[in-house]
């Protein structure tokens, strides 16, 4: 009672002035106060963290109060990392501490949505037909009601449905696209698996079992550099971000560490005060410029001409000069260098030819088997040529044990491989060199040298097994020449000083980069003398600014020659760190066989993205780049006609690429022809492609047969943040309203049409639905015809790794999904349910007929080891599997998909599991999860297989299959791969064989993994997690053609477009403003510039640009940052509203003014929301677009290569990429800001969204 | 002052008339002083402010003339006065609960019953006292006053300790032991003057 009349204070408050009266202190009862204390109350805290692919990974506390997610703060139990090595704790940033605001925002999906046009058709349709899929036909097979939802996608119009209703209109649709034109027309885009990969793995696991398509993102996103395929075999191994700490020179190389690797930076910032030199090379002076002891600041685009000027100093200086016994000996037992290349005459030029194979040689060197692929060098200890281990052929053979890099030749003899034959030369001849830095993109500067640079390069004779003579010269003698360094050999077109004006000296490239001599000269010099006495300690941290233009492999290879040459991968606190995004999927081997089925049916489909991209959104009737315009001067153009998809078709039928939709007729259909024909399918597919009655979908990708039909969107927000040529989907793959201002190929005078592939009217809407799951109302659920909505990362058990630290991390559900949401794992197991109720009576037991591409690290990466021949064209035989793609048939039982899904199938016991070439039985872990998740003890057909019914029943399988969180798996895994090199690896892991990982392990506390032969580095106690660490230490080979690091590429189409070697490539002419510059004016001046799209500071990719929170902190919607000088040109202030465009399509946006920003470039932070205050654009007459609005992909041949080595296509490991970079702007300030506030014809209806 | 019947009807009954009295002008007052702190919680315009204000008005002066009339023919107007002082329950207990403009507009008018209750209590006292109705009527002025000063002065205080919806609530409550008090103590006074 006293606390109560206690509180009866008012007349007793002491009220006293201060600040002459202006102010008054009283006392007075705060409890009111507690309100606020009790906000930042909590019952429970649980672990979790973000899947956004920003690769942090970072563990963070999440608070629950009275069920609700309250906040959270970063974690600070990390295990410890080494001794002497400052701990990963804490991690997170302060997008990650604002997440927790989406949970109960307006943003927030709560229900499930449909378009209402779609819905009240659906509603119509079920009336007049029982049969839900009867009813989708109906819909979608006549043209008015397709059209009359198809075009109001995007334009609001979205209801609440119920679960039941959404799964019957998906699962209809499903089935009657599997059954009228085949299950790969059906599929499913979702990126980066390491974020959160059961939930991945749940649409991927029911796309592949009912045979639809996986889409590919890593390439899409241009975050996979070709160069790390080409050089190494492999996708993407990087070092941990501790490492960095490691590292004695550290170059940050367009990546702007501090802004979007914040979690990582302190190991940057902690190297720096042990004394670490850091440089600094970014075109503007970002957030990374500051740190940098020496900031290099290229104008952008032109990184390659920079790196291979450092590239020729360090050449000359350390190698040539000879001045690094360790560096000499690295390239020697760990490069390509000593290999032996065969010159060719083309066009009255030698040249660099293929890599010479014992095959070439009499009785094939001795070898046994594979005398294709094992390629040569010269040993100075018999002093002659020797076919030395490591090479691919040592790698698919019976004679196993003999893949390794122990300086042997097969045979045992001991070998010290030549690098430069200059000494012993036959011959010294001039070989021709291609330079492109003479053309190309109009708004770079070009130089005046010749577009062939004859170099004189000392070379020998040889006898071939025919009797005949060859020339062969070693790549490194090729290489120098390259680099136009003078030799004393005479002639002209090398450099005997830094100052000459040669390709690719220091001062050289001043005139493209615009960056000092002397600081390059500087750079390289310190870079080389620190790897040199440190043992290769120099590290370059690279990221997407670097690799998101057309020539991006040029800009990487000049980079990673120079860590190469300076003996620096492989090395602890070395090497090459690629962080663009967050690609490390550490549990790889144990994920695949949950997330493609692979346990019950092989191969699962997959798709390179952006070959996909290009065809269906129909970008290549738009293309207007030209091969001429990108071969090598050396090459005779008029052998290498067509376009862009001419080429990717070439691909597809030789096997090197992918297809999907894959033939030109259902798949179900063509396998039930083959057996009416009493064929095998193989034989009758190859029948019917050779005589024309059937045909890959890729070469009629307008006609209606080959429309991709379904597409799930899944942990992804492809429209509104990768989607390049976002009005290209918008027009051509949805047929809804759009803002393309440029006209196809039909409309242009005299434009050359592809050869491979059929013109057609342009097909629009091609898609029939579009199904987005997602936690918020993004632009991609915008143009979607049903929004499902998911568990949000606290609200969902789940599983998150990085290759910036060493830990598997777990998403847990702090609390049940709010409103009607479900996680993703139960959403496609409801959908999965849903279909195998509605197939029944349509589709049954089928067999399916996959085309498989020629798959890196399996004997088919063995195709074409000379030539490329096209059996299209008579050159060849058909033959699956070498010529063209494997086929393969899959029989699949669509009734039992549930079963199917919810089960571990019997594959794994049959077959076993594996990854990168290895594999070994998994018996044991099946027994064990049957035992550690139950088993299925319903009658049905999978009845005793193990439970993989929840998303945690998924967890453990993934734990217990993958060698990285089970120590018995990765000494299996160990002992696999000793069978191929001959050398024994378990030891790596034989302290941790009892080690296994469960998932109440990690919820507890982040577990680092157990060293793996999946990756090339390992964890332990001693050392930083580095990639190539296996490979020099272990002397595993790379999954190359010669085994080693290759600084050359052989391949026919490599030599084609001239990048056997690196050079220097100016960024392209998309030939995107002239249509529309000055052609549509408002009053105001217009500028061109050049449009960078990096990462942001407030927002990871379009997640968080929506955030209140990350609004409030910016500038509250879209911007577009520019340079003082151009921004006077244009009349535009700091702030005002702008308009940049091209014949793409529109964006508008606020103007940053910041002499931050270099003149000629534009910065627009990568995937900002059109949906946060964007008005209307003035060119389009529409909302202004996405970054995206104003790019288009386009493709690299070189990309497309397949069947060759390291240049084989494997799922996100190599294809084609798409690239943005090369884009230029119209940019103008707008006179009118249009809201576009009136009411729509077609009112949005949320109903309780 | 005689007493109209007797001496215990008088000494009970005029202390709790007056109470009753005091605590009807005391809600008045309470509705004055919380409309006044609230209104910006509410997001009251000038307008809004002032039809509040001027509701109880609008509506007590044919109240009190027909609650006169009623309290004068009744053979006890004691109960006339007890039922329109219950009225005051539901109307403070909507002024805890009001959470728009309409609500106080209704609550306003509602609170007309408060003169209402003076009429109906000048017929009351006068039966008891037989003092001349003007002077009573003077006098229960007064007490208006005292009443709605008291309001004034207690409302921010119990406002501030407990929240402004509390306090209507205790007025409910003293309210309830005040009706109790007259239905049980009070004379019914059944003589017609």
């Amino acid at each position: 009672m006293s606390n109560f009349l206690d509180r009866l204070t008012f007349f007793k408050r002491q009220r006293e002035p201060f600040a002459d009266g202006h102010g008054v202190s009283v006392d007075e009862d705060r409890r009111w106060e507690d309100g606020y204390r009790s906000r930042w109350q909590h019952d429970k805290v649980v672990r979790s963290t973000h899947g956004v692919n920003c690769t942090g990974s970072c563990s963070w506390k999440i608070y629950v109060k009275n069920g609700l997610v309250t906040w959270e703060t970063q974690q600070t139990d990390y295990p410890r990392t080494r001794p002497g090595l400052p701990n990963h704790e804490p991690r997170g940033c302060a997008r990650g501490a604002s997440f927790s605001w989406y949970i109960y925002s307006a943003n927030r999906l709560k229900y499930p949505m449909v378009r209402r046009h779609l819905v009240e058709l659906w509603r119509d349709a079920k009336k007049q037909h029982s049969d839900p899929v009867q009813a989708w036909a109906s819909i979608v097979q006549d043209p008015q009601k397709a059209h009359a939802y198809k075009s109001r996608r995007g334009l609001g119009g979205f209801v609440r449905a119920d679960w039941t209703e959404v799964q019957e209109i998906i699962a209809a649709a499903n089935v009657y696209t599997a059954r009228d034109y085949g299950p790969d027309r059906i599929i499913g885009f979702s990126p980066i698996p390491a974020m959160s990969m059961l939930s991945y793995a749940a649409g991927t696991r029911y796309l592949s079992l009912i045979g639809g398509v996986c889409m590919s993102f890593y390439d899409w996103y241009c975050d996979l550099p070709p160069a790390s395929p080409q050089t190494w075999g492999e996708q993407t191994d990087v070092p941990e971000s501790a490492d960095w700490f490691n590292s004695t020179f550290l170059m940050m190389w367009g990546s702007n560490v501090p802004q979007t690797r914040t979690p990582d930076a302190h190991y940057m910032t902690e190297a720096r005060y042990r004394g670490t030199k850091t440089v600094t090379v970014t075109p503007d002076y970002s957030e990374a410029s500051k740190f940098g002891d020496i900031w290099l600041n290229p104008k952008q685009g032109t990184d390659s001409a920079l790196a291979m000027a450092m590239g020729h100093v360090i050449l000359k200086e350390w190698h040539v000069e000879g001045k690094s016994e360790y560096f000499d000996d690295y390239v020697r037992r760990y490069t390509d260098l000593p290999y032996l290349v065969m010159l060719d005459e083309e066009n009255g030029n030698t040249v660099p030819g293929r890599f010479l194979r014992a095959s070439d040689l009499a009785d094939n060197l001795g070898e046994e088997d594979n005398a294709d692929w094992k390629t040569i060098a010269w040993d100075e200890n018999s002093n002659s040529m020797v076919a030395p281990t490591g090479s691919i052929g040592f790698r698919w053979t019976e004679h196993k044990g003999k893949w390794n890099l122990e300086q042997k030749t097969g045979d045992g003899r001991d070998v010290h491989l030549r690098l430069s034959h200059i000494e012993e030369s036959d011959e010294v001849t001039e070989v021709a060199f291609p330079y492109f830095g003479g053309g190309g993109n109009p708004h770079f500067t070009h130089t005046s040298h010749d577009m062939i640079q004859k170099r004189r390069v000392p070379m020998r004779t040889i006898t071939l097994a025919d009797g005949s003579k060859a020339r062969v010269a070693s790549v490194f003698d090729l290489m120098v020449a390259n680099y136009g360094i003078d030799r004393g050999l005479g002639g002209d077109h090398v450099a005997s000083s830094y100052d000459d004006d040669v390709p690719y000296t220091p001062a050289w490239q001043e005139a493209i980069t615009g960056v000092p001599r002397e600081k390059v000269i500087t750079v390289a010099q310190q870079f080389a003398e620190n790897a040199h006495k440190t043992q290769g300690k120099s590290m370059i941290i690279i990221g997407a600014a670097m690799n998101h233009w057309y020539h991006m492999d040029m800009n990487y290879r000049g980079v990673i020659k120079m860590l190469m040459m300076c003996g620096c991968i492989g090395v602890s606190g070395g090497g090459w760190a690629h962080y663009v995004g967050q690609e490390k999927l550490r549990p790889q081997t144990g994920w695949a066989p949950v997330a493609f089925a692979l346990d019950w049916h092989r191969p699962p489909r997959h798709m390179n993205s952006t070959s996909f991209f290009y065809a269906h959104t129909s970008q290549w009737r738009h293309e207007t780049v030209k091969m001429e315009e990108i071969l090598s001067p050396l090459v005779n153009a008029d052998d290498w006609n067509g376009s862009m998809i001419d080429y990717n078709v070439r691909a597809e039928r030789m096997g090197w690429l992918p297809s999907a939709p894959q033939l030109s007729r259902n798949p179900l259909q063509v396998a039930r022809e083959a057996k009416e024909a009493g064929m095998e399918i193989k034989d009758y597919i190859v029948q019917s492609l050779k005589d024309g009655s059937l045909q890959f979908a890729s070469e009629d990708p307008d006609n209606p047969a080959n429309f991709p039909r379904n597409m799930f969107v899944w942990r992804s927000n492809l429209l509104g943040s990768s989607g390049k040529g976002h009005e290209y989907f918008l027009k051509y793959l949805l047929g809804t309203e759009n803002g393309l201002q440029g006209k196809d190929l039909d409309s242009i005078p005299n434009a050359e049409k592809p050869e491979e592939v059929q013109w057609r009217d342009a097909a629009t809407g091609k898609l029939d639905l579009l199904t987005t799951l997602d936690f918020r109302m993004s632009t991609t659920c915008m143009y979607s015809d049903i929004v499902l909505p998911t568990a949000t990362w606290y609200e969902k058990h789940d599983m998150n790794t990085s290759d910036m630290h060493p830990f598997i991390h777990p998403l847990t559900a702090a609390v049940d999904p709010a409103w009607e949401s479900r996680s993703d794992w139960d959403i496609y197991r409801g959908i999965a349910r849903k279909f195998s109720e509605l197939c029944v009576g349509h589709l049954g037991e089928e067999t399916d007929v996959t085309t498989l591409p020629q798959i890196h690290d399996t004997p088919a990466e063995m195709a074409q080891p000379k030539e490329v021949q096209d059996w299209k064209k008579g050159e060849c035989e058909a033959i699956p599997g070498k010529t063209m793609p494997s086929i393969v048939p899959v029989e699949r039982n669509y009734p039992e998909t549930y079963n199917r899904f919810t089960a571990l199938g019997p594959l794994l016991d049959n077959v076993g599991n594996g990854g990168k070439g290895i594999s070994w039985k998994t018996n044991d872990e099946v027994e064990f999860l049957g035992d550690l998740n139950g088993r299925v003890t319903e009658d049905v057909s999978t009845k005793g297989r193990p439970k993989i019914r929840t998303a945690i029943n998924a967890c453990e399988t993934v734990l217990s299959l993958a060698p990285e969180t089970n120590g018995h798996v990765a000494v299996r895994a160990w002992e696999a791969l000793s069978e191929q090199t001959g050398r024994e690896h378990a030891h790596l892991a034989r302290h941790h064989e009892g080690e296994t990982i469960r998932f109440n392990d990690i919820v507890a506390q982040p577990r680092k993994i157990i060293s793996s032969p999946t990756w090339s580095g390992i964890e332990s106690d001693k050392v930083s997690y580095n990639a190539g660490w296996t490979n020099i230490n272990e002397l595993i080979p790379w999954r190359t053609i010669t085994g080693r690091q290759q600084f050359y590429q052989d391949h026919l189409w490599m030599r084609a477009f001239g990048e056997t070697l690196c050079v220097y490539k100016p960024p392209i002419d998309m030939k995107t403003i002239d249509p529309i510059l000055n052609k549509k004016g408002n009053g105001n001046t217009e500028i061109v510039l050049n449009f960078i799209t990096p990462h942001q500071k407030w927002g990871i990719h379009s997640t968080y640009t929506d955030n209140l929170l990350m609004l409030t902190l910016s500038r509250g919607g879209p911007i577009v940052w520019m340079s003082e000088t151009d921004a006077a040109k244009a009349g535009i202030e700091d702030n005002d509203w702008i308009e940049a465009f091209n014949v793409n399509g529109a964006i508008t946006a606020r103007a940053v003014v910041s002499q931050r920003v270099p003149e000629g470039m534009s910065m627009m932070y990568h995937a900002q929301e059109k949906i946060v205050n964007t008005p209307g654009s003035e060119i389009t007459g529409n909302r202004g677009g996405i970054h995206n609005s104003v790019t288009r992909a386009v493709l690299k041949p070189t990309h497309m290569i397949g069947g060759y080595a390291q240049q084989s296509y494997f799922f996100n490991y190599h294809g084609t990429v798409g690239s943005n970079r090369d884009e230029f702007i119209v940019v103008r300030k707008m006179s009118n800001i249009d809201w576009m506030d009136e009411e729509s014809s077609d009112a949005m209806r949320t109903e309780g969204a | 002052m005689q007493p109209a019947d007797k001496n215990w009807n008088l000494s009970s009954s005029l202390p709790l008339a007056i109470l009753v009295l005091a605590l009807a002008a005391g809600s008045w007052g309470v509705f004055g002083a919380l409309v006044t702190l609230v209104s910006q919680t509410f997001g009251l315009t000038g307008t809004e402010f002032s039809l509040i204000l001027l509701a109880p008005a609008a509506i007590g002066l044919p109240l009190v003339w027909v609650l006169y009339r009623w309290a004068t023919h009744s053979a006890r107007p004691g109960n006339v006065l007890l039922m329109v002082f219950l009225a005051l329950i539901p109307l403070l207990a909507g002024l805890a609960l009001a959470n728009r403009f309409s609500h106080l507009l209704l609550v306003g008018a509602g609170l007309g019953v408060v003169p209402g209750c003076f009429a109906a209590g000048v017929v009351y006292l006068h039966r008891l006292t037989r003092i001349p109705r003007l002077a009573l009527t003077t006098g229960l002025l007064v007490l208006c006053a005292l009443g709605t000063t008291f309001a004034y002065v207690s409302t921010p205080l119990i406002t501030d300790a407990f929240g402004w919806r509390f306090t209507p609530l205790m007025s409910i409550g003293l309210i309830l032991i005040a009706a109790g008090l007259l239905a049980t103590l009070g004379e019914p006074t059944e003589t017609r003057v």
